[in-house]
């Protein structure tokens, strides 16, 4: 019998764990995203395809857990790798770094050692951007937008396709 | 496949040549209609449900999906009216139970005993019997209730434990969604999706009873949106004792080997193939009669259970309000034992559909085909007449969610109507209420009918139970009198009439409860009558023989009551607790007859704890109080189970279980049939090394 138990009453039930996590979804899924709005200099490791895209993460299990979901997909022709990042050691060969809001004590130290390294930050926490971040998520009601701070993505010497810039609810010069 | 063609192509030769088959024509027909509209419809929309379909869409798609914020999910157990119970991954791992029958004991309103070292009972709200027949079961959407007895054989479903996603438990009626024997509960065991099995893990382990048990998983992509994954288990376990400190000759062994793939080739669409072996050689004594001295002897003996089955499904989803699914199953089931042989082939198609035809209305309907052929060969003590059958089952559902009230107040009414080859037409309505006054209250309340409906055994077959020497009380002839279990065509349905009501609070972040409550007024349930009078002699087989009658009739009224309290209360983020009670009453309108199935415990206890402490290590403990069964004279018991679990890594986790640990050995039911020695589970432990790669 197909009826799911969810529809005994809810069909929402048998997805439940799938949206527990919506919200992580949507962010894994932006990140995933913008890495297709975002040119990095050929010294960032992209003259080979057989190198991974990586992307490294500081805090959120639940982020970790969706991009690692997508592992294997491609970006730009190389195959997607997922870094849980403890301390900033490990950051090297990363392209994209999400910096989880509850890393918002070790933003300055984490900032600092990425100055004019080639990659794309990106975070949840407030005012990210004021902070020297690149893109900052930031919670429109129900619906996530985002704001971008093009002068920080120009020191680290990436360039952001006008594509995305359009759609990015405030941008810092 | 050729004999699934077969099946439909009857199925529309027949299409008019009887009322029945009108029937199913009509709903082809409807059911033809509609498909083209709702496969094409909707190809693409933006509310989708996991990360992989999510990042298929553009950022502009991406910025107009809305987040639902919060636990969704103890938010919509809250939202169910009906008595619901889910079993986690998490909560069977730590556990330390190694079979599903055993996970089972988690859930409030279950009662669950086992036999001997492979078989079990296991009920939902009273009834308990090996054959209890008022609980379906279902994994990943396929009925493992069995069509020859009824119940199910716990001993074979089995699956990789580490895959299973959860088990959902609802107590109560489920009929006017799940059809005839979702009586007293439905259960779904449900398996991860193959996409979050990739990678590798293989585990093994040995102890005292489960002698040794090896798994292995392999997963992994298959392209861009297709993942797959493969398994195989292999199950080693001890006899148990008699309650005379004797040996049982109850050891056994299985295996199973499975795979499943998810593909998802477009947004929307979402398939999923999946297929299982397995083989069990399981000891049992059984006590064989005959009609020659010494009139009847135990024999210890090898059973074999052997089966294949496949699951194939498409899900659509075509709005948020809308999606449809098809499912389409393949399940063969062989047993072989001395007293009987029996292969069964069901093929099942189910489709349902779920659209939104009016503001705050929510409709699902589905219809459904099954097609149960056997082959029985039978024995002295077990005769099935004819042999073979074929039997169809047809069935429609509607139900409509209704928003009275947004966020506070919702109806659901809902039916089912089927067609089986033993008793006919069987309609199984019920209605729902759920009023929630705030976020953290919410209150239900439900009154459904629904049915049980004959087995193949109970409407075709005849059980020699014993042989009665001559002159021996109450045979005084000069002839061996048998005692027989007759079965005939006018067994019919059992019915209940369900009226339950329960209440769920989230007193705080760390504290829910939930409370459930019900009367159940039966009618029709299966009886056994003796009746001396009608004893017959009989010159075939030889020799020439009494046989004293035992007609199963359906002589028996009654209701039960009850209620169930579970609770979860985590003090401290290291710390989980999940306590829980069961009461349950029976009172039966003809107690001077025979009904059997109908024995359960009153009260029943559980209390779990699961703690995470410090240096990666996990203790976990389960103490269980099942009150005594006095019908089959089966004492109260306590017992505790402990697990310390530990990992060393994040790929590596060690694990020592103890189960039982109270009494080196105790009795918690019977088989009522063929086999009526005490048998006694024993105390038991186990270590298990898991390394996931």
């Amino acid at each position: 019998m197909v009826p799911m138990i969810s529809i005994i009453i809810p069909r929402s039930w048998s997805y439940s764990s799938e949206y527990l996590s919506m919200e992580s979804k949507l962010k894994a899924a932006f990140i995933y995203n913008f890495a297709k709005f975002v040119e990095w200099p050929a010294s960032a490791g992209n003259d080979t395809t057989d190198q991974p895209f990586v992307i490294g993460i500081f805090g959120d299990d639940r982020v970790i857990k969706e991009l690692m979901a997508i592992e294997d997909k491609t970006v730009k022709g190389k195959k997607l790798r997922v870094r849980i990042l403890s301390n900033t050691k490990r950051i090297n060969g990363c392209h994209v770094i999400f910096i989880s809001a509850s890393e918002e004590n070790n933003l300055i130290t984490i900032l600092n050692t990425l100055k004019n390294s080639d990659i794309l930050t990106v975070s949840d926490m407030n005012n990210f951007i004021e902070k020297g971040g690149i893109i900052g998520f930031v919670r429109m009601e129900n619906k996530i937008r985002f704001d971008i701070n093009l002068k920080a993505a120009e020191e680290s010497n990436l360039k952001i396709r006008s594509d995305l810039l359009s759609l990015a609810r405030k941008i810092k010069h | 496949m050729r004999k699934i063609y077969f099946c439909f192509k009857k199925m529309v030769n027949y299409a008019s040549s009887s009322l029945k088959y009108k029937i199913i024509g009509v709903l082809l027909s409807i059911f033809l209609s509609f498909l083209p509209g709702m496969v094409f419809a909707g190809i693409y929309n933006s509310e989708l449900k996991s990360s992989a379909d999510l990042t298929e869409l553009s950022i502009q798609d991406l910025m107009e999906i809305e987040i639902t914020t919060g636990s969704r999910k103890s938010q919509t157990i809250a939202n169910t009216a009906a008595a619901a119970f889910v079993i986690t991954q998490e909560d069977i791992r730590r556990s330390g139970v190694t079979s599903i029958a055993e996970a089972l004991r988690m859930a409030p309103g279950l009662q669950v005993a086992k036999i001997d070292a492979n078989k079990w009972a296991i009920t939902s709200r009273g009834f308990n019997s090996r054959y209890a027949n008022k609980l379906l079961v279902l994994m990943d959407g396929r009925s493992v209730y069995s069509s020859l007895y009824t119940g199910v054989f716990w001993d074979i479903q089995d699956t990789l434990l580490e895959d299973i996603d959860r088990i959902e438990v609802i107590r109560g009626p489920g009929a006017a969604l799940w059809g005839a024997n979702a009586v007293n509960g439905v259960i779904n065991i449900i398996t991860k999706n193959s996409k979050e099995t990739t990678g590798g893990l293989v585990s093994a382990g040995a102890g005292k009873e489960e002698r040794g048990f090896g798994n292995f998983r392999f997963g992994d992509s298959l392209g861009e949106n297709a993942h797959y994954r493969i398994f195989g288990k292999y199950q080693d376990r001890d006899e148990s004792k008699l309650s005379s400190g004797r040996d049982a000759a109850d050891d056994w062994d299985i295996y199973t080997l499975g795979f499943r793939t998810d593909w998802n080739p477009t947004a929307t669409d979402s398939f999923m193939f999946e297929g299982n072996h397995y083989r069990a050689d399981e000891g049992q004594t059984i006590t064989n009669a005959s009609l020659s001295p010494p009139y009847s002897t135990d024999i210890d003996e090898k059973a074999r259970s052997d089966g294949v089955n496949f699951l194939f499904s498409w899900e659509r989803f075509l709005s948020n309000t809308s999606d449809l699914k098809l499912q389409i199953y393949y399940d063969r089931s062989r047993l072989q034992q001395t007293v009987l042989h029996d292969t069964r082939d069901t093929y099942d198609l189910d489709f349902q559909y779920r659209f939104s035809p009016w503001d705050k209305h929510e409709v699902i309907w589905g219809l459904g085909y099954r097609l149960t052929t056997d082959d029985a060969k039978s024995s002295f003590v077990i005769s099935i007449d004819p042999d073979s059958r074929t039997d169809d089952l047809l069935s429609a559902f509607v139900q409509d969610d209704i928003t009275i009230v947004e966020n506070h107040l919702r109806l659901t009414l809902g039916a089912k109507i089927e067609h089986n080859d033993y008793s006919g037409f069987e309609f199984q309505p019920n209605i729902r209420a759920l009023w929630t006054p705030d976020k953290q209250n919410s209150i239900w309340a439900s009154f459904s009918r629904a049915v049980r409906t004959p087995s193949r055994a109970e409407h075709d077959a005849r059980t020699n139970l014993l042989v009665l020497p001559p002159g021996i009380f109450p045979n005084t002839s000069g002839f061996p009198m048998i005692i027989s279990n007759i079965t005939g065509d006018d067994f019919d349905s059992e019915t209940l009439y369900a009226y339950e009501i329960g209440y769920r609070n989230q007193i705080s972040k760390s504290i829910s409860i939930d409370i459930a409550a019900y009367y159940n007024e039966y009618e029709n349930l299966r009886s056994s009558n003796y009746d001396y009078t009608a004893t017959f002699f009989e010159s075939s087989p030889l020799p020439p023989h009494l046989v004293l009658p035992v007609y199963i009739n359906n002589d028996v009224d009654g209701h039960t009551y009850g209620i169930e309290v579970s609770a979860e209360w985590k003090p401290v983020l290291w710390w989980k607790i999940n306590p829980a009670y069961s009461f349950s009453h029976m009172n039966l309108s003809k107690a001077e007859v025979d009904a059997p199935d109908t024995a359960a415990p009153r009260h029943q206890l559980s209390f779990r704890s699961a703690m995470d402490l410090p240096m990666d290590l996990e203790l976990d403990l389960w103490l269980r109080y099942t009150d005594d069964v006095s019908d089959l004279d089966i004492d109260s018991y306590c017992m505790i189970d402990a697990r310390l679990g530990w990992k060393p890594t994040q790929n590596l986790e060690l694990s020592i279980v103890g189960q039982n640990l109270f009494d080196s050995q105790h009795q918690e039911y019977k088989e009522e049939y063929l086999n009526s020695s005490d048998i006694e589970v024993e105390r038991a432990y186990y270590f298990k090394v898991t390394w996931h790669f």
